[in-house]
């Protein structure tokens, strides 16, 4: 409990710093939050350059509406993560839920982690399974894609992501159910799994 | 349970969120089906893949590429910037500070509106600074310090009899009040009658000087048949009686006039008198005065009818 107020209150000073103009704070967010929130838009936009641009737009969003932060309301970390969310899934939505523009096939993946054989071996394999699950995730359906995303990539609770979607909870999970199979088959035939 | 049932529950079976009946029911069919146990474990494999893979790497220059388009100014709330305008305008805002007030006016419409507002309402005060003197502020200060005043003369004679209206405005008023009653029109006209018979019957020349050479001559006749005995006293003493028994009547005259207007003006205001008195009309005191007035004094016998 004290722990959680001293955060909230290190959450609030940071915040006050950032709407005072002060440069480091607001620095200290992006580079604390911006891969969290790439990540997320990379999996929703399947692109390094649409993702690129979502996270860019992600983080004028939050700092226009920073002063909106409450940290009695709880931890910065989830407030920001939840406007991430909302602004990628709005943005996913006005896209029509196309599936990522280049959509790169699995051989395309592959030419490019062959091409980045130069960085060290773990990296190169986290990448590796990373664009191959991207790979796998983009084969999905948008409704099911949007729920293994949230369960399994985010880690949200199922009751968050009936809060976020706006969609009953036997729904969620039945997607989460028929994503998670449909996604093993995938993997499974790219020799992933 | 068959194959079908499990593989929809099998998300929650690896999330470990079913009941506990499911769960045993679900335990139960993975004992006798291969199948489903491998489908269990590709979905538990793919699940731990998605853990590991859920943080993309983002390009190096991301960070930097969203701190420029997110300049210190703009990230400025209005609040901070409402707070540091008094700062502002007195010219204490530190060059650090002032380069990021100066990108959030820059960036919000909001704040420049209202700076420019602020702005335009100091630059009116200072317009308005000039407040109209009153005219006699100079002559009253030079009163109460030094005791001189210098002022033109034609002001000076327009102030005074501006103090004089002001000072006597109340009692005019107030005389006026009192002379338009029956009783002070009568008084009023009586004086005028007495003026009248004056300059009719002492002034040579119908004016008010005539009135006092001749009253003054008559009093140098006297005065000299006084010292030297030589006028006719009879003669002066006649005249000054005729003129006297004229002035008489004339004021009789005038008191009847005023004691009849007076009557007239309290016969209407009489209401609280009661049912026989208004009969009798005057009190029996009153028509005593009256009567003894008419048998009168000797001056009302003297008074030609």
């Amino acid at each position: 409990m004290g722990a959680k107020v001293a955060l909230s209150n290190e959450d609030a000073q940071l915040v006050r710093q950032c709407l005072a103009g002060d440069e480091a704070a607001w620095e200290e967010i992006v580079k604390q939050y911006s891969r969290r929130i790439y990540s997320l838009a990379y999996r929703f936009v399947g692109t390094h350059e649409a993702a690129e641009d979502l996270t860019q737009e992600v983080f004028l969003r939050i700092y226009r509406t920073l002063d909106q932060y409450d940290p009695q309301a709880g931890s910065l970390s989830n407030w920001l993560m939840r406007v991430a969310r909302n602004l990628i899934i709005d943005d996913w939505r006005k896209r029509g839920r196309t599936p990522t523009e280049a959509s790169d096939t699995l051989e395309a993946h592959a030419y490019h982690l062959k091409s980045r054989t130069e960085s060290p071996q773990r990296l190169v394999e986290r990448r590796e399974l990373s664009e191959q699950i991207q790979a796998a995730i983009d084969k999905l359906s948008p409704e099911l894609r949007t729920c293994i995303i949230l369960r399994d990539l985010e880690e949200l609770s199922y009751q968050e992501i009936v809060d976020l979607l706006k969609i009953p909870e036997g729904t969620v999970k039945s997607r989460i159910n028929r994503g998670r199979i449909e996604l093993a088959k995938i993997l499974r035939r790219m020799k992933v799994i | 349970m068959n194959c079908e049932q499990f593989q929809d529950i099998v998300g929650e079976y690896a999330d470990g969120t079913l009941t506990l009946p499911a769960r045993a029911r679900s335990a139960e069919h993975l004992m006798t089906c291969a199948a489903c146990r491998r489908l269990l474990a590709d979905v538990r494999a793919t699940m731990a893949a998605c853990r590991r893979a859920a943080l993309v790497e983002p390009p190096d220059d991301l960070v930097s590429r969203i701190l420029r388009a997110t300049p210190a100014g703009s990230m400025m709330s209005c609040a901070v910037f409402d707070e540091l305008i008094l700062d502002y305008f007195e010219g204490y805002i530190p060059a650090g500070d002032y380069h990021v007030f100066e990108e959030h006016f820059q960036a919000c419409p909001r704040c420049q509106r209202l700076l420019t507002s602020i702005r335009l309402a100091r630059q009116l005060c200072h317009e308005a600074r000039a407040v109209p003197v009153p005219e006699d502020l100079q002559r009253r200060i030079m009163r109460a310090t030094v005791g001189i005043e210098r002022i033109p003369a034609h002001r000076k004679w327009r102030a005074i009899v501006r103090r004089w209206w002001r000072e006597r405005r109340a009692k005019i008023a107030r005389t006026i009040g009192l002379i338009v009653t029956p009783e002070g029109v009568t008084a009023v006209l009586l004086s005028l009658a007495t003026v009248g018979f004056l300059l009719v019957e002492v002034s040579d020349d119908m004016t008010l000087r005539g009135i006092y050479r001749q009253a003054r001559l008559k009093i140098e006749r006297v005065v000299a048949h006084s010292r030297s005995g030589a006028l006719e006293e009879r003669v002066i003493v006649s005249e000054l009686r005729g003129m006297a028994s004229r002035l008489n009547g004339v004021l009789q005259l005038g008191a009847n006039l005023l004691v009849g207007s007076a009557d007239r003006s309290r016969q209407p205001s009489s209401g609280a008198l009661s049912g026989p008195e208004k009969k009798r009309g005057r009190s029996p005191r009153h028509r005593d005065a009256e009567l003894q007035t008419r048998r009168g004094s000797p001056a009302s016998r003297r008074a030609p009818q």
